[in-house]
């Protein structure tokens, strides 16, 4: 049936939006769409054949038109869906990018977790949209340089200390007043400041 | 060094002055990991930190060796390190490779006395103490549960000895040329806890006087006696904490006073004396914090209470029979795993006159009436008839406001659940031993903040003791199938069980129970692996024989893990039954220097790992070997 790739497409999109990664990018599926698009493009054309027009016009049968017009919506329906996955990836690209706007999400930069398990799902448009993005981010952030970072957590801390799990090994960490040697599976009481940004990263926990 | 129970909060005081910086982490906190009793004293510990604002690391170990890895990785400038749970039984500055030295402060040692910058401050039930802890080591503080007062004896041989050994030492260098001779020299075995004797060989000199030679022997003895004697828990560690933080004045809320009693009841069953000596210290506590607390119910009650409590298996989470069935105490006393035991189980409740359909309701639902009438009814008949006499006992009950309220005893049940049970078991491809036992250890870790998670959570807690009452069927079922089919045996100086894996399959009704995962039943296989969940059998075990056979006999139990071709091999010392007073001191675990006696004598491989020295892994082949030597050795 036409447009059931499509749907599934943007089945598979809604369910990810539950999940905490970006999942792979649905490449061949996308190719699906744009063959059947293809085909319909084909259809069309065919059926608005001169010849074929005439033919049908003369006999006074609208088949043809009704075809015609089924194929168009089809098209229309396979775009739309096409172009709603696309913006909801680049949501999500964007989301992550405010996220992690200091590590900056590259691919050739597998030091940052939770954004290279990203960076490989994503198409080469798509990185190149986030490296733009982020470049963005950067260069407004400039504008306010000293005053305010707009990268920061929006909520204000209610405590200065809190809990924290670590998930995966930092390694050192240099803060405001010293270092800080984040090892896997421990838990540490230390002021929020200094590791808020590891918790937007997902390597620490706050409980 | 050691510090008494009434100077604690100097160490306390150290601690904050040597610690207090934004800078960075200076204090780290080591805690044995699959132990309810730790857990509960660190959650103490850190909440009295955290009112100080001090930084700190919580690090959760496995056994000794991870021990030694987290310790070197530490950064330099940690300053103070405390041992929750574990440390006391072996030499902390050899076995963590310390140099003393390094750690000299400078600017602030005088001549008289050095001011060192790190310390390690060891807080453990676990006994006998190593002596170079106590008495040797200037780094370490050990916290005095108020006994190491009566051993002068083995205090005045250990410095003796520890002189002597430089002395001869020295002579030992003088005379090297001359001729060549070993004299008697403590060596302290990195992997060792026990000391061991290197080959000795008389010296051809006769100058010394024999009777300074008896008198190092004298002194050796002492100090072996005192090693060999046998491993016990003298104290819970969180008794100790809170000792502490009463000498701090923090102990005016009741969330502390309820984490020291869930983590010394944790103990009760396994050191019923222990339990005994603290029980009386925590009613007082309770009463002094209830003091004046309101009767009514409100929605942000958080009472303590002290209640009558029976010797039931989680009364109050499922049905009264099945409370009464998979009661270790109950099953002990009338022999449930024969016919006749069943049987006799129903005519109890047919003298009690509670009809079987109404003991099978889930005690939520029973009938009020016979609850209100319940304790008159223990009383006549199964005290009076039956001699139970300590079937009811006082329990410490928390209420959570109108969500209920859960007992010590219960709670400790499903924290000590949530530490044994190993969910998403997913079943590893790789086959290399070392790979599988360092997921094994992971998956405790996760677990260790899993319960550290649920104290605080009420319905982690209930999560947890769902997970209890399919431990506890678990264990009937094996333990009604091990005596069955006589899989007991009583050997000369032991009792001995091995569970190859085919024996517990389960037959287990699959309750349909969101929180007991499909896979916790498939890690049935794994389940024995857990030295918690097999020393829980064992405790099933010893209980049960110990109606029945007068002789004590300790108890081996081996299990096997198909997937590293190990053996899990656990030593528990036999138990006196529990009489009226239950005031019968334990007896000491001899396995521990057993095991290691043997596993240093024969070739047999053995992982001596574990805090609880009892417990060692030996590969499958090298079982019965083992085993063999360990009857033939004579030194349990």
């Amino acid at each position: 049936m036409y447009g059931d790739a499509a749907d599934k497409l943007v089945a598979d999109a809604k369910r990810s939006t539950q999940l905490t990664h970006l999942p792979l990018y649905q490449g061949e599926l996308i190719q699906n769409i744009i063959n059947e698009t293809n085909d319909l493009q084909a259809e069309v054309e065919h059926l608005t054949n001169e010849e074929i027009v005439s033919q049908t016009q003369s006999q006074g049968d609208r088949t043809n038109q009704c075809q015609l017009f089924i194929s168009h919506l089809a098209m229309r329906r396979n775009k739309r869906c096409l172009l709603a996955y696309q913006r909801y990836r680049a949501e999500r690209l964007q989301y992550m990018s405010w996220l992690n706007n200091t590590t900056g999400i590259t691919v050739d930069e597998p030091g940052a977790a939770p954004s290279g398990k990203a960076a490989d799902s994503l198409n080469h448009n798509e990185e190149e949209y986030l490296k733009k993005y982020n470049e963005l981010i950067i260069n407004y952030n400039k504008e306010f340089n000293e005053s305010l970072d707009l990268t920061g957590d929006i909520e204000p801390p209610k405590d200065i200390f809190i809990d924290v799990r670590v998930l995966k090994d930092v390694g050192e960490i240099t803060t405001e007043y010293g270092v800080f040697n984040l090892t896997k599976d421990s838990q540490f009481f230390v002021r929020y400041n200094d590791v808020a940004r590891l918790i937007q990263q997902g390597y620490l926990q706050r409980l | 060094m050691y510090i008494l129970p009434s100077n604690y909060n100097q160490a306390y005081n150290h601690i904050v002055t040597t610690s207090l910086t934004h800078s960075t982490c200076k204090l780290v906190i080591f805690v044995s990991c699959l132990d309810v009793d730790a857990l509960c004293a660190l959650r103490i510990l850190a909440a009295v930190f955290k009112k100080k604002l001090i930084n700190f690391q919580i690090v959760p170990i496995v056994g000794y060796a991870d021990l030694a890895t987290h310790y070197t990785r530490l950064d330099a400038d940690v300053n103070n390190i405390i041992l929750v749970g574990c440390g006391a039984m072996v030499d902390l500055e050899s076995f963590l490779d310390i140099d003393v030295g390094q750690f000299v402060d400078a600017t602030r040692s005088l001549e008289a006395e050095t001011v060192l910058k790190r310390k390690i401050f060891v807080i453990d039930g676990h006994r006998p103490w190593n002596l170079d802890n106590v008495f040797g080591s200037a780094m370490v503080t050990c916290f005095d549960d108020g006994l190491i007062g009566d051993l002068a004896l083995e205090k005045d041989a250990y410095n003796f000895l520890v002189n002597i050994d430089d002395d001869e030492l020295n002579q030992e260098e003088e005379e090297e040329e001359e001729e060549e001779e070993e004299e008697e020299i403590f060596e302290i075995d990195e992997t060792d806890i026990s000391r061991k004797r290197k080959s000795s060989s008389s010296s051809p000199q006769t100058k010394q006087p024999k009777t300074r030679k008896r008198v190092i022997k004298d002194n050796e003895t002492t100090i072996e006696n005192y090693y060999g004697q046998g491993t016990t828990v003298v104290t819970s560690v969180t008794s100790q904490v809170y000792s502490l933080v009463s000498l701090i004045g923090e102990t005016n809320n009741l969330d502390n006073l309820w984490l020291a009693i869930i983590g010394s009841t944790s103990l009760e069953h396994q050191y019923p004396e222990l339990w005994a000596r603290l029980a009386d210290l925590f009613r007082k506590e309770v009463r002094r914090l209830n003091h004046g607390a309101d009767e009514e119910r409100t929605a942000d009650d958080s009472r303590l209470t002290v209640e009558k409590d029976y010797n039931l298996f989680l009364l109050r989470h499922w049905s009264l029979y099945n409370a009464f069935y998979y009661s270790n105490y109950i099953n002990s006393k009338i022999l449930l795993y024969t016919e006749q035991g069943k049987s006799k189980l129903n005519k109890i409740f047919a003298k009690m006159g509670i009809s079987l359909s109404v003991a099978q309701q889930l005690w939520i639902y029973m009938d009020i009436g016979i609850k209100k009438k319940l304790h008159n009814i223990f009383t006549k008949v199964l005290v009076n008839q039956y001699g139970f006499d300590s079937l009811a006992t006082e329990g410490y009950f928390r209420s959570f406001g109108y969500n209920g309220s859960v007992s010590a005893r219960d709670c400790v049940e499903a924290i000590s659940s949530l530490l044994e049970h190993e969910e998403n078991s997913a079943p590893s491809e790789s086959d290399d031993i070392d790979a599988l036992t360092a997921e094994k250890e992971k998956l405790w870790v996760a677990n260790f903040w899993r319960s550290w998670d649920a104290l605080t959570d009420l319905a982690k807690i209930r999560q947890g003791i769902q997970l209890a009452l399919f431990s506890q069927q678990l264990i009937f079922q094996v333990g009604h199938s091990i005596i069955e089919k006589k899989q007991l045996k009583n050997l000369k100086i032991f009792r001995l069980v091995v569970l190859s894996s085919s024996d517990y399959h389960l037959s287990l009704t699959a309750k349909n129970d969101a929180s007991i995962h499909t896979n916790t039943a498939a890690g049935g296989r794994k389940f024995f692996l857990n030295p918690l969940n097999l020393m829980k059998l064992g405790n099933w075990l010893l209980d049960t024989i110990s109606e029945v056979d007068d002789t004590l006999l300790p108890l081996v139990l081996a299990a096997l893990d198909l997937e590293t071709d190990t053996y899990l091999v656990i030593g528990m010392a036999p138990k006196v039954p529990k009489r009226g007073d239950g005031g019968s001191a334990a007896l000491l675990n001899t396995f521990s220097v057993a095991f290691q006696h043997v596993a240093n004598t024969t070739g047999v491989k053995v992982r001596i790992d574990s805090f609880e020295s009892s417990v060692i892994e030996v590969r499958k082949d090298d079982l019965a070997p083992f085993l063999e030597k360990l009857t033939l050795s004579g030194l349990v």
